[in-house]
């Protein structure tokens, strides 16, 4: 099931709105738990026992893991530890890599038959999620959970299960067994949900018919422009799909008392490519750091080391994203590009002009968006050299400016959604209101987001007489906040009733 | 104060909707979009582990719950109004054109698929056998170019679809220069004329008397012209399928009747299930929504036309067979004029021998009509040869 449909708004979530909110606090992990199965076998029942085998073998070696060492015999622990990370990647390997292993293999002459899996949705992301569970226990830096529903539930959690963001266990610990669900919290989830269910059905899916209309042309006789509106518009498509999804996935959290981190925070605003990827799929590169990079020894143990590090790390990242050689090719282009800066690029890209700086990352990252689109070496570089003109087409035809002009819109509505315009100018404009009005600004409210200190608002107003005009403000700023939300909420509707084109992108993460 | 109002409204809104659309009675056919409406999937065992997309029950429920929406048509049209508000000039390839046309455009990967090439040879075949059998003016091949072909002018500015003439080149080799009849270029001469719907993705009934025309001298038959019908509009409240797929507020179209003046004809159509009536117009077409079926119906497998007429009109002893899609609906009224019986197979519906036909019915003339996309996407093509 996936968030943006009729299915889970008007069936699915007011279920388990109701059962949440009535049963006994003690019952609503179980709550949780157990919608939360539901939501995934409606896509794929039979793979919803594997996920229960993960949480399982998770769950048993926390157990063990914290006996053994508490008993001080840490070489078995070691076991345990090894032992639970090699079926959790083996699953992965399983079920995500065989194919494409022994299709690579085939490829070199043999002819061994493929396994033809489906690949289990979101097992990328619960694989990681648990995984990270069992080496925290082991390092101590997460309690071990007893209650098998507390753990089921943080496993399984359907905001976050198919597509991140990848909460790790120590970072919700706490709100597992003790959290309080809040209007506040609850308002703040329904506009983060909303925001991002607009970018998901409003935009991404819009500018993916313009994605899709590109890229089902020949590939070697796009003129110039109309591959850079293409690349442009799946730019767009892949950043608002999936920074839409975290965006339901950290607001229905809230609505349940939950927070989680920060998924995607203006990644097309960064000026080098490292902060691109300290504000790209943060989740992510969060665990890589704690789980691969750091372990192997970070940029403590000299250059070469770090070098080596990030080798690895990225070629992961690559991969992680889907079983293909072009994913590949993608992680080392990054890695490649961080290393280069990490020598020496960074601090000329820090003395640039900011413009300079942000229009290297955004040309660098929009390339990159061309690898990670084809699976097809030979069509990305036929990409490649249409965007650039050494196919020997037309600058532009006819049709690259129909394209423009009847998208410009939209487009112009995608760049000012990826700054950081809008939140700012909404803020301000509702702060003023509310200053007017005599009542305190809930920052939550204005910007989607609680902020990570936990005050959830500006300070204690300065108290204003009640007057005609006091009231128009605060009734002004009440019906922008819900006004903006509930537009969004009503057109996302009618973009799903007309479900013609409503493809959900990550079944191969 | 205020964040519980919001919570409210978001409540109202949600299990509102979802009541709403719980307490709603199916509907089961859909006049506005002219197809069956999904229904409430039968659950088992079967279905729900079922593999096959089609047939798994959680997809078929939301199908079902997506199509039975509350308010489904009206939610549709707040998605078109939002769209045209953004510029946009076409949605789900129908361009907002000139003069009130609604033009529907078809993928470039319609007419360079293997089954569209596989088409034009199946055709190739078929042309040459029966020209073998009913000699060299014994076959016709008319490939009608749809509107986005011939009213380019009427298009949005720049707007470039796909250019069926190379398509339509590589039928006409295919079938021979004698063989094929260029459609194109007999309806580009009309093209400021009325000939195509504005809202629908049939041509008029003028579109195709000016393609039977061509069609009929190329056989050597002397033509109707215009002056010989009595010429009636019997509806000017058509909303044909382009109109549906955008759903927004469009000039509606007329649907013509052309009544043989001068002459009296007499017709006896036949439909595959046996009833027969004496017109080759169904009036009652007029009240429901697909008004386009006006013109001899539905689509059958099989029609059959006998006609009779005063000297000079029906020749004795032709026979013609048109193997058709629905474009040739509005076409046969004028055909039928000239031939003591009139066949129209669809071979989408027609699952005997086309051979055992033509065969049967002692065919003299036959004529393949089609429009592009019809002929470039239908799966059932390779029947001719059966």
């Amino acid at each position: 099931m996936v968030f943006s449909s009729l299915l889970f708004m008007f069936r699915f979530l007011p279920v388990v709105l109701l059962l949440y909110f009535i049963v006994p606090r003690k019952f609503r992990n179980a709550v949780l738990f157990f919608t939360s199965l539901i939501f995934y076998a409606w896509g794929e029942p039979k793979y919803v026992f594997l996920m229960l085998f993960s949480i399982t073998v998770n769950y048993v070696s926390g157990l063990m893991i914290h006996r053994l060492q508490k008993d001080d015999r840490n070489k078995q622990a070691r076991y345990f530890l090894i032992g639970a990370v090699a079926v959790n990647l083996l699953l992965l390997g399983i079920f995500k890599y065989t194919d494409f292993i022994l299709g690579s293999i085939n490829s070199l002459g043999a002819e061994i038959p493929l396994l033809k899996l489906a690949l289990p949705i979101g097992i990328s992301f619960y694989t990681f999620q648990a995984m990270s569970y069992t080496i925290d226990v082991y390092r101590h830096d997460a309690e071990v959970e007893r209650n098998f529903i507390s753990f089921g539930a943080y496993v399984t959690l359907f905001p976050q299960l198919i597509a991140g963001p990848i909460v790790q266990f120590k970072t919700i610990a706490k709100q597992l067994k003790t959290r309080k669900e809040t209007s506040d919290e609850f308002v703040c989830g329904l506009n983060t949900f909303m925001v991002g269910l607009g970018k998901k059905v409003l935009l991404a899916n819009n500018i993916g018919v313009l994605w899709d209309t590109v890229s089902g042309m020949p590939l070697g006789e796009l003129p110039v422009l109309t591959a850079w509106i293409g690349i442009l518009a799946y730019t767009f498509q892949i950043y608002f799909d999936f920074s839409g999804y975290s965006d339901m996935a950290i607001g229905l959290g809230h609505m349940f008392g939950f927070r989680f981190l920060k998924n995607f925070d203006y990644p097309y605003t960064s000026k080098s490519i490292t902060e691109f990827w300290r504000r790209w799929h943060i989740s992510l590169g969060t665990w890589f750091r704690d789980y691969v990079y750091i372990p192997l020894g970070g940029n403590r143990k000299g250059l070469s080391k770090q070098l080596r590090n990030i080798a690895i790390v990225w070629l992961l990242t690559g991969i992680w994203h889907g079983a293909s050689w072009n994913f590949l090719m993608w992680g080392a282009y990054f890695g490649v590009l961080l290393m280069v800066e990490k020598l020496f690029l960074l601090k000329y890209l820090k003395k640039a002009p900011a413009f300079i700086s942000w229009f290297y990352t955004i040309f660098l990252v929009i390339i990159s968006w061309v690898i990670f689109a084809f699976d097809q070496s030979s069509s990305i570089f036929l990409y490649l050299k249409s965007l650039f003109g050494l196919n020997g087409n037309a600058l532009f035809d006819s049709q690259s400016i129909y394209l423009l002009y009847n998208n410009a819109v939209l487009l112009a509505v995608l760049i000012f959604a990826s700054s950081k315009l809008p939140c700012r100018l909404a803020a301000r404009l509702i702060a003023w209101l509310d200053t007017k009005a005599g009542q305190k600004t809930l920052l939550a409210e204005v910007i989607g987001e609680i902020p990570q200190d936990g005050e959830f608002s500006v300070p204690a107003p300065r108290k204003v007489r009640r007057s005609a005009s006091s009231m128009a403000c605060s009734a002004a700023s009440f019906l922008l906040c819900n006004g903006f939300y509930i537009i969004i909420f009503l057109l996302s509707i009618a973009y799903l009733v007309d479900a013609t084109y409503n493809p959900f992108l990550y079944f191969r993460f | 104060m205020r964040n519980k109002l919001t919570i409210a409204i978001f409540l109202v809104l949600v299990f509102g909707l979802t009541a709403a659309s719980l307490l709603k009675k199916p509907v089961e056919f859909s006049e506005n979009e002219n197809r069956y409406l999904a229904q409430m999937p039968e659950f088992s065992l079967d279905s729900l582990f079922s593999s096959d997309e089609d047939k798994k029950f959680t997809s078929l429920y939301e199908t079902f719950i997506t199509d039975q929406f509350v308010m489904r048509d009206q939610w549709i049209r707040l998605k078109t109004y939002t769209e045209r508000a953004t510029f946009k000039q076409d949605i789900k390839n129908v361009f907002f054109c000139s003069d009130d046309y609604l033009i529907e455009n078809y993928p470039a990967g319609d007419f360079t698929s293997q089954t569209a090439a596989n088409n034009i040879s199946v055709l190739g075949q078929f042309v040459e056998q029966y020209q073998e059998k009913l000699g060299e003016n014994g076959v016709r091949v008319m490939i009608t170019p749809t509107a986005s072909q011939i009213l380019k002018d009427k298009l949005p500015p720049f707007a470039s679809p796909y250019d069926q003439q190379a398509f339509l080149d590589s039928v006409r080799s295919a079938v021979g220069e004698n063989v094929y009849l260029d459609a194109a270029a007999t309806l580009s001469g009309h093209k400021n004329e009325y000939i195509f719907y504005r809202t629908d993705h049939h041509w008029t009934a003028r579109g195709a008397f000016y393609a039977y025309q061509l069609w009929a001298d190329s056989l050597g038959l002397e033509p109707w012209q215009e002056k010989d019908f009595n010429i009636t509009e019997v509806s000017d409240s058509f909303l044909g399928t382009v109109y549906s797929k955008v759903n927004f507020p469009n000039k509606a179209d007329s649907i013509l009747c052309y009544q043989p003046e001068s002459a009296k004809m007499n017709y006896r159509l036949t439909a595959f299930n046996g009833t027969s009536r004496d017109s080759l117009y169904v009036p009652s077409a007029l009240e429901g929504k697909d008004k386009y079926t006006f013109y001899t119906g539905q689509n059958d497998p099989l029609i059959s036309i006998q006609s009779s007429g005063p000297e000079g009109t029906v020749e004795r002893g032709r026979k013609l067979l048109i193997v058709k899609d629905s474009y040739a609906h509005s076409f046969v009224p004028f055909a039928a004029n000239h031939f003591e019986e009139t066949f129209m197979v669809d071979l989408r519906y027609y699952n005997q021998p086309l051979s055992q036909l033509i065969e049967e019915k002692g065919i003299t003339d036959i004529l393949v009509l089609y429009n592009t996309e019809n002929f470039a996407t239908d799966t059932s093509i390779p029947k001719m040869l059966k």
